[in-house]
């Protein structure tokens, strides 16, 4: 195939970032588990993430701008090389959050908690991580048949995001609802949870440009357009 | 150190050492193509030499001397230099417009079939005996002209002097019309060529302009063919002013200054030919002086052609220059 | 039954669940052009081309728009210089050009057997791949050579026009001390600049080049794009270019050109907007060609 070592160079800025991702994913998991322990050892296993992954981020780019420059991508090379310097962002911004998150349980340690909350931020966190591994999936699949299904998954975070936040504002009456450093805390990763998870929906949508050169929404509408006319039939 | 050096000495000697069949091919080459001007030389040295009494004789004056007269040993050249050129500038003029017109029909407009034919035909005409086209001078042409062409060129130019007098079949102006026929072939071939050499992109670039077929062809294919096309038609004068045999039988060779086309006379190689055979002496040497000029005309003529190509070709011409 | 009938009626390529699906499979190669309409300087309509027996172009229908650039591109030996040799008639200079379909420029029918193709290479210019200036005129000369076909002007008026297109080709400043000159002593870049005011002269109302700029190094290259830049806002514009950059560069329009299958006729396979072309090519065959993964 011409352009041979063009392509070489582009599957492996194609490897690179689904590598970031994975570990970046590693990462969420890692926070997962010392959100639903408090253990502040686990928490700490993560810092110093955010800094690696910036590196590798802004290692991407480069590699994405000196591509552009010896190469004149166009079409779907240009719409390649563009989807992987976004999703280069969007995974080391998730990988930033990440680090917040998790230093906001080492810094929690041993807090009092309401336990309402605590299981509507746990239920939220495994679905923003959710929504992130599936955003990846797709991106590294292409199958953007699946991207659809992410519009769906984020509504679920979203409405959790809600949940969640208006349980943060409104304590109960009783001494269970925790403390309020930690209520504030709670707020903070309900917050970054819902970022996470947008950042996932974000990925997959690029795919769905990646491989059609349309935008997601339009794409989407016209999706959802089609669904009605069913409906009517 | 010492082993590198040998190999290196022994690699020198490889690149320096020549070939022996290009040597062998180099000297033959050489001895071939000095042949030639030995030849050149051995003409013009022994014409020079033979020709030694009537320069003795009669000295520069030959050239201009329009004397002709064997019993009394008085000779001069003019009237047959003379007589060379106009009937070949008669030749060329008539040979020349039509070679071009049919160049210009052979590259421009013919098809592919009709063009190998005509081609082929015009070469035809080019090996066809030069004694031939004079027979058919005298035999055919001259009566036909005598009947046909001369009386209403007659009754329209007949005032000028350049067409009085009275037509009798061998002439200046039948003698001119052979040549022209003989000299065709040439002009049209080398034309034919010259019109093919030009790009076709010359041609596309006056078309794309908005231009006829004959606009193409007269402000740009003629245009950039010019030095090619002023070549053949300077080489059809040079082969008009050596031509012998054709001459010889239909110019009448009289050796005087005519005013007329319908007059009679002579060129320099038809007044060797007619006299070669039966001359003595100073006659003899006479025409063979006149025989180094004849030389001396188509060199110059052929010179000038070269000259007059580079001059014209000095213009910057085809190719770009990027 | 009837909800599946209607999933097949919707646009294939409009639809991201069907859309990788529809670039595999062979559609009918009819370019959609989907760009608001505006002003047509050219239409073709069914348009083939052939060189005696052989077809080298097979349908093609085209509108190329007034005061853009359109650009097209393809392999080579697609029929794209076929095409624009087309549409000033220069086709049928080629021993066995004839071309079938319709051609229209401005709503008139320039392809008809009543048509002086004279005449329409007078509406529609062209320049060629190799710079041609005519090599015994002055740069002057060269300019007006087009003009002095239409019988003689006044000298006046002619250097405004030799100024006029000079300064549109972009060639005035380096050239108006030595219009006198020989053509031939020009840069190459320079010569095909003067090819350009030698048909902007003439006036016509589409200028065709073909690959005007292939034989030029990059500066020249880049004079020539910036002239046509210019140009577009009084002619209409369609190139040939091998070079993919270069449409992109400059085209408003670009189409591509194929053929599917050794010894077939060149087709129109896409015809968009250049920004579409180049970011999101609707066809398969159009997007290994841009991105060079063609052959």
């Amino acid at each position: 195939m011409p352009r041979g070592t063009f392509q070489q160079e582009l599957d492996r800025l194609v490897e690179e970032v689904v590598e970031l991702g994975r570990e970046v994913e590693s990462c969420l998991g890692t926070m997962v588990e010392a959100l639903e322990t408090h253990d502040v050892g686990i928490a700490r296993r993560v810092f110093g993430v955010d800094d690696s992954y910036k590196e590798r981020g802004a290692q991407i780019a480069e590699e994405c701008l000196i591509l552009q420059a010896r190469q004149a991508p166009v079409a779907r090379d240009l719409r390649l090389i563009y989807t992987v310097q976004a999703v280069q962002n969007h995974l080391v911004r998730a990988g930033t959050l990440c680090e917040h998150i998790c230093q906001a349980v080492a810094e929690s340690g041993d807090a009092e908690r309401d336990p309402d909350l605590e299981a509507a931020l746990l239920e939220m966190c495994r679905g923003a991580c959710n929504l992130f591994r599936q955003g990846l999936d797709i991106f590294e699949a292409r199958d953007i048949d699946r991207a659809r299904d992410l519009e769906a998954a984020d509504d679920k975070v979203d409405l959790l995001y809600s949940e969640a936040m208006s349980l943060a504002v409104n304590p109960g009456k009783d001494s269970s609802s925790g403390s309020p450093e930690w209520r504030v805390w709670a707020a903070l990763t309900v917050h970054y949870l819902e970022r996470i998870a947008d950042h996932g929906v974000s990925i997959g949508e690029r795919t769905v440009f990646l491989v059609t050169g349309e935008r997601m929404e339009s794409a989407m509408r016209l999706y959802r357009d089609q669904q009605l006319d069913h409906y009517d039939d | 150190m010492l082993s590198s050096l040998t190999t290196r000495f022994a690699l020198l000697k490889q690149l320096r050492r020549g070939n022996l069949g290009d040597v062998i091919f180099q000297l033959l080459a050489l001895l071939f193509g000095l042949s030639i001007l030995a030849l050149v030389f051995g003409i013009v040295f022994e014409t020079w030499a033979q020709s030694a009494p009537s320069r003795r004789e009669f000295g520069w004056s030959f050239l201009w001397s329009t004397a002709f007269d064997p019993p009394n040993d008085s000779f001069g050249a003019l009237p047959f230099i003379y007589g060379t050129i106009a009937s070949s500038i008669l030749a060329i003029l008539i040979a020349g417009p039509i070679g071009i017109g049919i160049a210009a029909y052979l590259v421009e407009i013919a098809p592919r079939r009709l063009n190998q034919i005509v081609g082929f035909v015009v070469e035809l005409l080019a090996a066809v005996p030069s004694i031939v086209f004079g027979l058919w001078g005298i035999i055919v042409l001259a009566p036909w002209l005598k009947n046909y062409i001369v009386p209403p060129l007659q009754a329209v130019l007949g005032w000028t002097p350049l067409f009085s007098g009275t037509f009798f079949g061998p002439s200046v102006f039948a003698a001119g019309i052979v040549l022209s026929i003989m000299i065709l072939p040439t002009v049209a071939a080398i034309s034919r060529d010259v019109l093919r050499a030009v790009p076709d992109a010359q041609r596309e670039g006056m078309l794309a302009l908005g231009a006829t077929r004959w606009e193409m062809f007269s402000r740009a294919v003629l245009p950039y063919g010019k030095s090619g096309i002023t070549g053949a038609v300077i080489l059809g004068l040079g082969r008009a002013a050596g031509e012998t045999m054709a001459v010889t039988l239909i110019i009448g060779n009289s050796p005087k200054i005519f005013t007329s086309l319908f007059d009679q006379g002579a060129t320099m190689a038809s007044i060797i030919a007619n006299n070669f055979a039966e001359s003595r002496g100073l006659f003899l040497s006479s025409l063979i002086e006149i025989g180094l000029m004849l030389f001396a005309v188509t060199f110059l003529i052929n010179v000038g052609a070269r000259l007059l190509v580079s001059l014209i070709s000095r213009q910057p011409q085809g190719g770009i220059r990027a | 039954m009837e909800s599946e009938k209607t999933k097949e009626e919707s646009k294939p390529f409009e639809d991201p669940e069907k859309k990788p699906d529809a670039r595999q499979r062979s559609v009918e190669p009819q370019p959609a052009y989907r760009g608001e309409p505006a002003a047509s300087a050219m239409v073709a309509e069914r348009l083939s081309a052939y060189y005696g027996a052989f077809k080298a172009l097979a349908d093609i229908n085209i509108s190329i728009q007034q005061n853009k650039i359109t650009a097209l591109i393809g392999p080579s030996g697609c029929g794209k210089s076929t095409f624009v040799r087309c549409l000033n008639r220069m086709h049928e200079v080629t021993p066995g050009g004839r071309i079938e379909g319709k051609l229209l420029l401005y709503g008139e029918d320039v392809c008809g057997r009543d048509v002086d193709p004279v005449q329409v290479r007078r509406k529609v210019g062209m320049v060629f791949q190799k710079p041609n200036p005519f090599p015994t005129m002055s740069i002057y000369d060269n300019v007006i050579a087009g003009l002095k076909l239409g019988g003689r002007r006044k000298s006046s008026e002619l250097s405004e026009v030799v100024e006029r297109t000079l300064r549109q080709a972009a060639l005035w400043d380096e050239v108006k001390d030595k219009l006198k000159e020989s053509g031939m002593a020009l840069s190459g870049g320079q010569q095909q600049r003067l090819c350009i005011a030698r048909t902007l002269a003439v006036e016509p109302e589409v200028v065709l080049m073909d690959e005007p700029a292939s034989a030029l190094d990059p500066v020249s290259t880049q004079k020539i794009e910036d002239a046509m830049e210019e140009l577009k806002e009084r002619y209409t514009v369609v190139i040939v270019t091998h070079n993919m950059q270069q449409a992109a560069r400059i085209s408003d329009y670009t189409g591509f050109f194929y053929i599917e299958n050794m010894g077939d006729p060149g087709r129109l396979w896409e015809f968009d907007e250049t920004s579409k072309i180049f970011s999101s090519p609707n066809r398969k065959e159009t997007e290994d060609y841009v991105t060079g993964r063609f052959g």
